[in-house]
């Protein structure tokens, strides 16, 4: 009993030391991560690191959408993989067959997946219980089977090819160092976006109903539209990364799009750390890679993913950004235990 | 006859025959009070006699099964709880619900979700005007913090606090959406004696701020020495209501608390 209270203390003591220490050097870090994205391509000259990054980023940019559900809200969707999918077969399509123009395609894409988000999320949010899973999860099944069947339209299981690249004036993002700024430009406005939200009136909201639903209900937050609002925003920002996808491979596929992705953003998510924007990166980060250097023994992929979870969760419950941190504070801990059982 | 129909002008809050049924169980049974503005109202009973269910009514946790409660002279009990709490009022829990994963003071900042606007759109974009209410909310939550004696501590995460700490918080919270009207539910259940009298001390500190309180509580001697009121429920009816004196001296009371002797 009297090591569980000392090891609370101590727990939300560290919590405490990283709060202080991400919001004042916040504005720091986004500095830095600016930088880091303006030279990197510059020292990197192989081009699948690159590749690798730009896959990373996309990857990011979606884990932290999903993050804003999941980590600040605390509801779980299985099926960003079919809002990815939904955003790069919109572009896909109505680029290529139908030649709009590739940049307002995207802003399409986004505001009709995040209707069809509305109307998958609203009715399954204002239950009680985990029925936005349920939803998610069979909406993002039917999204698949309707990508390999309606092959007059998407290809079908051979996919989509040709998809034009992006481009500003006569600058085309044809080739990984181009997409590689694109991309990362809008990992880091989406960070950027989510910092703001997190750190607002409607964060606050979000990390309350995660708290306690019925107390955040009764201080005056609208519950359900909170929760069917953050989960549309987090399809919105899966459904740029899913344009952006596409115009840059230039092809795509059923199964870029399939449950197992779904799966693969939830990892990132739950390793990176749930309710750190700074740990999506990690997340799809460390995942990404993991999964290009586990491509060697492609078979044994999903048990390692799984292996890692497993160990994560028993581990570093907090997400590894912040296990590892406690780690690394760990003889500040043993001082401050000393000095709160001497007292 | 019944004073509440007579002037019904002077109550904040009025129950009209409310009724509340769980599958078969009659929780409250035909249950009308009013609670007067800027004071102290006690509800009492022995368990199981329907206070809860009574708050939750009022807080729009669910709707009553028959009856209507009105708060200012409007019908609430049609609103949910985020309605109802933008009207004025606002509760504790008796079983606590902080958000433990929230610092202290964001707990509070909470609290003030129904004095500020910003939404979705203006919080992404971090809009001038989503800065200054920040500020606003900032300012005013410490506010709320030293006034609750908490403020030393609002950096920490509210899972942090002491029991005797954490109800005090929950009112913090409660308080900060500057209500008309504030529930509490049991307030000092499981606290100690000095924590008691502190508590009696911060419930009429906030009367005084002009806030009318309706309260559920088991600890006598804490009731009778706040409570302007007192309404005794028993079996989800309404068997007493009166002064603190009035109540103890009623022999109904008295039968429901110890049994016919």
């Amino acid at each position: 009993m009297e090591k569980q209270t000392g090891y609370k203390e101590v727990n939300s003591i560290v919590i405490q030391f990283m709060s202080f220490f991400i919001r004042k050097k916040e504005n720091l870090f986004l500095l830095l991560f600016a930088l880091a994205i303006i030279l990197i391509p510059l020292g990197v000259k192989n081009k699948y690191y690159i590749l690798v990054m730009n896959v990373v980023g996309l990857n990011t940019i979606v884990v932290v959408g999903l993050n804003l559900l999941i980590g600040f809200a605390g509801q779980i969707s299985l099926g960003h993989a079919a809002f990815y999918g939904m955003g790069a077969y919109l572009s896909a399509v109505l680029t290529t067959t139908y030649h709009l123009p590739p940049w307002p395609t995207i802003l399409i894409a986004m505001i009709a997946t995040g209707t069809v988000a509305y109307f998958v999320g609203y009715p399954s949010l204002k239950l009680k219980g985990h029925y936005l899973v349920m939803a998610t999860l069979g909406f993002s099944i039917i999204v698949n089977i309707l990508m390999v069947e309606l092959d007059k339209i998407t290809g079908g299981p051979s996919g989509f090819p040709g998809i034009p690249p992006l481009s500003i004036g006569k600058l085309v993002f044809d080739n990984d160092f181009k997409n590689f700024y694109l991309i990362w430009t809008f990992v880091f406005f989406s960070i950027l976006l989510s910092f703001n939200l997190v750190h607002s009136r409607v964060g606050r909201a979000l990390r309350a109903i995660h708290g306690s639903e019925i107390a955040a209900n009764t201080l005056g937050v609208d519950t359900d539209k909170y929760k069917t609002k953050v989960f549309v925003l987090s399809a919105m920002f899966a459904s740029l990364a899913g344009s952006l996808y596409a115009h840059y491979i230039t092809f795509i596929s059923p199964r870029s799009f399939d449950f197992y992705y779904s799966i693969q953003v939830v990892t990132m998510v739950i390793v990176g750390g749930m309710g750190s924007i700074w740990g999506s990166f990690f997340g799809a980060g460390l995942l990404t890679l993991l999964s290009e250097i586990l491509h060697v023994a492609e078979k044994y992929n999903i048990i390692a993913y799984g292996a890692i979870l497993t160990l994560v969760l028993v581990f570093f419950p907090e997400g590894v950004g912040a296990g590892l941190y406690s780690v690394w504070q760990r003889w500040k801990i043993k001082t401050l235990t000393k000095e709160s059982s001497n007292k | 006859m019944n004073p509440i129909e007579r002037n019904p002008k002077e109550f904040i809050l009025r129950g009209d025959h409310v009724s509340k049924t769980f599958g078969g169980v009659l929780a409250l049974h035909d249950v009308s009070l009013g609670i007067k503005g800027n004071e102290i109202t006690a509800i009492i009973g022995p368990n199981g006699a329907g206070k809860t269910t009574l708050l939750n009514l009022i807080t729009g946790i669910y709707p009553p099964t028959s009856g209507k409660v009105l708060f200012q002279g409007e019908g609430i009990s049609e609103l949910k709880p985020f309605q109802i709490a933008f009207r004025g009022i606002t509760r504790t829990f008796q079983n606590l619900q902080l958000f433990q994963n929230m610092t202290i003071l964001e707990n509070v900042m909470v609290g003030l979700h129904t004095r500020t606007q910003s939404e979705f759109l203006s919080c992404l974009a971090y809009l001038p005007k989503v800065r200054r209410e920040e500020k606003i909310v900032k300012e005013e939550g410490h506010s709320i913090l030293r006034f609750l004696n908490l403020e030393r501590k609002a950096d920490w995460l509210s899972s942090s606090l002491s029991y005797g700490e954490q109800r005090r918080l929950e009112i913090a919270r409660a308080l900060a959406g500057n209500p008309k009207l504030m529930l509490l539910d049991e307030p000092v259940a499981g606290l100690s004696g000095k924590e008691t009298e502190e508590m009696a001390e911060l419930i009429l500190k906030i009367k005084e701020n002009g806030v009318t309180i309706m309260l559920v509580e088991h600890d006598m001697n804490f009731v009778m020495g706040v409570s302007d009121k007192i309404i005794v429920l028993n079996y989800g009816q309404k068997i007493s209501e009166g002064t603190p004196s009035e109540v103890q001296r009623d022999p109904t009371v008295i039968k429901a608390y110890l049994g016919e002797g």
